[in-house]
């Protein structure tokens, strides 16, 4: 499995982009780091003939889909279920784990009508996730480090994209492996299962600028903060405190609508101050480089700071490594019948601790982030991501 | 890497479900040879009598004592068309890691009400699917496996007695002619296709 990994961030090394850089709650994401490597990056990679084969390891203490380097394509899948019991998380769970263990490795899955398409599974995961209700009606303890989310006061939550049962979360760098994964699972849950709603994204394949590891939102901005790198996981993202839920993490699911028609009143240089970052370089006003570290105390000859006090990046801010999240967000653009677009970003953070880290960070920004103005969190949803399983166990065996 | 033997290119075997479970009313061993009603009451399947097993056979007739044994076959993949009600199958792949040949004439599965005949499917002369009876039960060839799969070979699970949901592990037994037992499990999954074998003509009189 090493060999692999090391196999295949050589070939992103070659073909690859990364996103870094940024800040945000809204976005500005990124994520230094991935199993086993030194540095940095969520690497993007396009589907090519040097990547179609590479597989994402399906089993280990983790699942897959959180410090796999972000795929160029993704869907979260939020499920009901139709029974809501201990035989239902079983059957779902012994489902879902033969699915993607044979998915993610270029295997079709069992009574699989199509399993050539299968065969590439360009990095491929198969990621489970239980919302805390669901694990509360099931009559199981629902770990500390699960709370409840609040919704915040800019929020303006459609539930056409809220809280479900589960999330089933697929990334791939070829859509049709993807699309093909989400068609076997839900077929495959369909007896158990009904879906409440789909949400797919999609990241740029290429970098920001040559040489460079972002990549750009809808918004032009480079797009990624200084995520957590590889020694901080365990600080971060993985849940670590004595309950079934060890080896597991939060997700926190935010549809985030940008409002590009109104973005686009604005000149660069106001873009600029309302994120706290250059478009061009994705580097903090205060910086060069994209990699430079945002100097908060910089002031101006007016003796205003550089990176004004609602800036995005500032708000959004962890001054702790407690505070830290991993952000892993995706573009959304859904077309209108109307012949408009919506768009934004499904922005999907992972944390072991969601009280110290996502809810001030979030609470901050509804407070006062000036990027407010420019979009708003229309769904909202959180799950506990499952700990991995090894060969031989199913995902949600550690609720039974 | 055993080589996959294609058997016959659409066929299925059937294990025809019965309505009881002969084990549990039958006190006295069968005369190996004797008749039983497989074929037409669906009445037959395993008699279990002074640990010893009696396979009512697919020729119809019972198998001598069988005393139990470990089958030394392998199976991988194993899962079965999730079904609420009537027949289902399973499907998989059965491996002979043996110098022998092996062959089953019997399956035992608490899903579905016990056993019997064997059965392929083929076309016939005018090309119509037909199924004949397959008198000497699924052999698994020395050293080969043998691939079930939905459109060609099956077992066939009729009369199931509960649902087979998508998600649950199905206990499946094959008991092969020297009464070597092969235990494992099938996955239920939801499956729509697998009908052809479902309704196949000249099942009525079974």
């Amino acid at each position: 499995m090493t060999d692999k990994g090391l196999t295949r961030r050589g070939l992103f090394a070659i073909g690859g982009a990364a996103i870094v850089g940024g800040a945000g709650g809204y976005a500005l994401a990124g994520a230094h780091a991935q199993e086993s490597s030194p540095v940095v990056s969520q690497v993007l990679v396009k589907a090519s003939d040097n990547t179609a084969k590479v597989k994402t390891p399906f089993y280990g203490a983790h699942q897959a889909g959180v410090n796999t380097p972000a795929q160029v394509y993704t869907k979260f899948i939020g499920i009901n279920v139709n029974d809501p019991s201990k035989d239902s998380i079983e059957a779902i769970g012994r489902i879902m784990t033969d699915d993607a263990a044979r998915l993610t490795q270029g295997e079709g899955a069992l009574g699989d009508t199509e399993p050539e398409i299968a065969a590439n599974p360009a990095r491929l995961s198969i990621t489970l996730g239980v919302g805390r209700e669901f694990i509360k009606n099931l009559g199981i303890s629902v770990p500390a480090a699960f709370p409840a989310i609040p919704a915040f006061k800019t929020d303006a939550l459609d539930e056409q994209w809220g809280q479900s049962d589960l999330v089933v979360q697929i990334g791939s760098d070829d859509p049709l492996t993807l699309s093909h994964a989400q068609r076997m699972v839900t077929k495959d849950l369909s007896t158990l299962t009904t879906t409440a709603w789909v949400q797919s994204g999609f990241l740029s394949p290429t970098p920001a600028f040559d040489g460079g590891e972002a990549s750009r939102n809808q918004m032009g901005q480079v797009d990624g903060t200084v995520n957590p790198n590889l020694d901080q996981y365990s600080e971060v993202v993985w849940i670590e405190e004595g309950s079934w839920a060890d080896g597991g993490t939060v997700l926190i699911l935010r549809r985030i609508r940008m409002l590009m028609d109104d973005w686009d009143i604005l000149d660069r240089s106001a873009k600029e101050i309302v994120v706290g970052t250059s478009l061009e370089t994705g580097a903090p006003l205060t910086g060069t480089k994209e990699s430079d570290v945002a100097d908060f105390t910089e002031l101006d000859n007016q003796g205003l700071p550089v990176i004004p006090m609602n800036a995005h990046i500032r708000v959004a801010h962890a001054e702790t490594t407690e505070e830290m999240i991993l952000r892993r967000p995706y573009n959304y653009n859904v077309e209108l019948t109307d012949g408009t677009n919506d768009m934004g970003l499904l922005f999907a953070a992972y944390t072991k601790d969601p009280a110290q880290s996502f809810i001030p960070m979030q609470e901050r920004i509804a407070q006062s982030d000036a990027m407010n103005k420019w979009v708003t969190t229309i769904g909202s949803a959180a799950y506990l991501i499952l700990p991995g399983v090894s060969d031989g166990e199913f995902l949600g065996e550690v609720l039974l | 890497m055993k080589k996959v033997v294609s058997v016959i290119s659409i066929s299925a075997i059937l294990f025809v479900g019965t309505s009881g479970l002969v084990a549990a009313n039958a006190e006295t061993a069968p005369e190996p040879g004797a008749t039983c009603a497989m074929g037409t009451a669906m009445t037959g399947g395993i008699k279990v009598v002074k640990k010893k097993t009696y396979v009512c056979m697919p020729d119809g007739e019972w198998s001598k004592a069988l005393r139990k044994s470990k089958s030394p076959l392998d199976t991988e993949d194993m899962w079965v068309k999730s079904a609420d009600k009537g027949m289902t199958a399973a499907f998989g792949t059965i491996s002979n890691p043996t110098t022998k040949d092996i062959r089953i004439i019997g399956v035992r599965s608490n899903l579905f009400t016990p056993i019997a005949q064997f059965h392929e499917m083929a076309k016939d002369a005018g090309g119509q699917m037909i199924m004949t009876e397959k008198k000497k039960g699924l052999v698994i060839p020395a050293g080969e496996s043998i691939e079930l799969k939905p459109g060609g070979n099956h077992i066939m699970f009729m009369s199931l007695k509960k649902p087979v949901t998508a998600g649950t592990l199905v206990p499946i037994v094959l008991i092969g002619s020297n009464g070597e037992q092969l235990k494992f499990k099938a996955l239920g999954k939801v499956y729509a296709g697998a009908n052809e074998t479902y309704e196949p003509s000249g099942m009525s009189g079974m």
